[in-house]
């Protein structure tokens, strides 16, 4: 009875996930209201990513906590930058999906086979994905100033490596 | 009891062929035979091997179960060919994309069958039995696919269309209902529940044929969102994988401090 059940409620589960997936009709499509998605189109402007910087820097909290000697205020300020961080994560996730519905105009459609581009452009996107969601889980745990930078690390030392390559034709030039 | 379950096999068999027929006659005069070509050569696959498999079980009985469960095999395996397409067709049209729904069927296939499937099949076991578990591991890893795809599409909020909606909706009642019959069949088969297994499979099969038909009685495409469209047309002169590439780069920039 027990090696039965577990497959009995993943067939059952796996119906009621596919039957909820598939109804159209409750689509959240319009449920952003015209401010969140000004916002979300703005994101990659300097004024919203000038906004982000100070989001995620701790200058401010620190200048709380350690200068003026209010903890508590710091941990406050904290909280709701948290919350700003998380706001912004979701805003960039809303923003890019946004960009990749985007489809070609009639004229452009090409092929089916449209070779490595299309496999390139959709590892991108799984890459972004999977980035963006590790921010939002380190943001939502740990907060904004904590870890984010540590566990970002090896991304600084691939993409050094990759602008050596793509500078000098080789990964490390010395 | 014996002949009961012959007559309610041969009305299941039947009522089957008639649903493909329907299917396929119902494409034919609508003309999108080829929009879903794996789609439709599966069904057809599936409507000549049932009707030689039959004909074998009438004329040689002995050779059936040995005929059943090669075409059985070719069935799944065909499947996923299915399900790659019906991922063409909800990605396609959004180029970042495009090619999402390919590489999470290549993803999901290859670490399923390395770390799920396979495992099991190379322990000793009799051929029956090997058989069943790789019935039930791979319709689980179909389901799981189903699920991914349809979540990849809600993430995104592309719309399915009733086509490939309907699709999804089949395959996912036909494989839940073969992960529960091979389980419960692996564990209760010598104890009467042979008789409950050959009906429920062609069951499945049957109700995921009118949930077919259904959707596919007329071609109506997952047609891309108009707005997105002209919005994405403002912007069209500089490359779409330009603007993607911002994001990253602003998001590794921004955690890079």
């Amino acid at each position: 009875m027990t090696f039965i059940l577990p497959y009995v409620v993943i067939a059952v589960l796996v119906l009621a996930i596919a039957v909820m997936l598939a109804r159209q009709d409750h689509y959240p499509i319009d449920v952003e209201t015209e401010t969140g998605k000004e916002f979300n189109r703005n994101l990659l402007e300097k004024s919203c990513l000038d906004l982000a910087e100070r989001i995620f820097d701790p200058a401010d909290y620190r200048w709380l906590r350690d200068d003026l000697c209010f903890p508590q205020l710091a941990r406050v300020l904290a909280r709701h930058r948290r919350a700003m961080a998380l706001r912004w994560l979701r805003g960039m996730r809303s923003s890019f999906n946004e960009l990749v519905r985007e489809p070609l105009p009639i004229g452009e459609m090409r092929g089916p086979d449209e070779g490595l581009p299309g496999w390139t452009m959709a590892f991108h996107t799984l890459r972004f994905h999977a980035t963006l969601s590790y921010a939002i889980i380190m943001v939502w745990t740990f907060g904004p100033y904590h870890g984010i930078v540590h566990s970002f690390d090896w991304l600084r030392i691939a993409s050094v490596a990759e602008y050596r390559k793509g500078r000098y034709g080789v990964a490390n030039p010395n | 009891m014996a002949s009961r379950m012959g007559i309610l096999s041969f009305a299941l068999w039947t009522f089957s062929v008639a649903l493909q027929a329907a299917l396929l006659l119902r494409a034919k005069s609508g003309r999108f035979l080829n929009k879903y070509p794996i789609f439709y050569s599966y069904i057809f696959f599936v409507m000549v091997t049932d009707g030689v498999s039959y004909a074998i079980y009438l004329l040689y009985p002995h050779y059936y179960a040995s005929v059943f469960w090669f075409c059985f095999i070719a069935w799944l395996v065909a499947e996923f060919a299915v399900l790659a397409e019906a991922s063409d067709h909800i990605f396609k049209p959004y180029p970042p994309i495009r090619r999402l729904g390919r590489l999470l069927t290549v993803c999901i296939c290859v670490i399923f069958f390395v770390v799920y499937v396979a495992p099991p099949l190379l322990q000793p076991q009799s051929s029956r039995a090997a058989m069943l578990e790789l019935v039930k591991r791979s319709s689980l890893t179909k389901a799981v696919l189903i699920l991914v795809l349809l979540g990849a599409a809600r993430l995104y909020r592309l719309p399915l269309g009733k086509n490939v909606s309907g699709l999804m909706l089949g395959f996912a009642t036909y494989l839940a209902f073969n992960i529960a019959n091979m389980a419960l069949d692996q564990k209760y088969g010598g104890a009467g529940y042979a008789g409950i297994f050959a009906i429920v499979g062609p069951v499945s099969f049957v109700v995921a044929l009118a949930i077919w038909n259904v959707a596919l009685w007329r071609f109506d495409p997952a047609l891309s969102r108009g707005r997105e469209f002209e919005r994405g047309a403002e912007n069209i002169s500089e490359p779409l994988a330009n603007r993607l590439g911002k994001y990253d780069s602003e998001l590794t920039r921004l955690f890079r401090r």
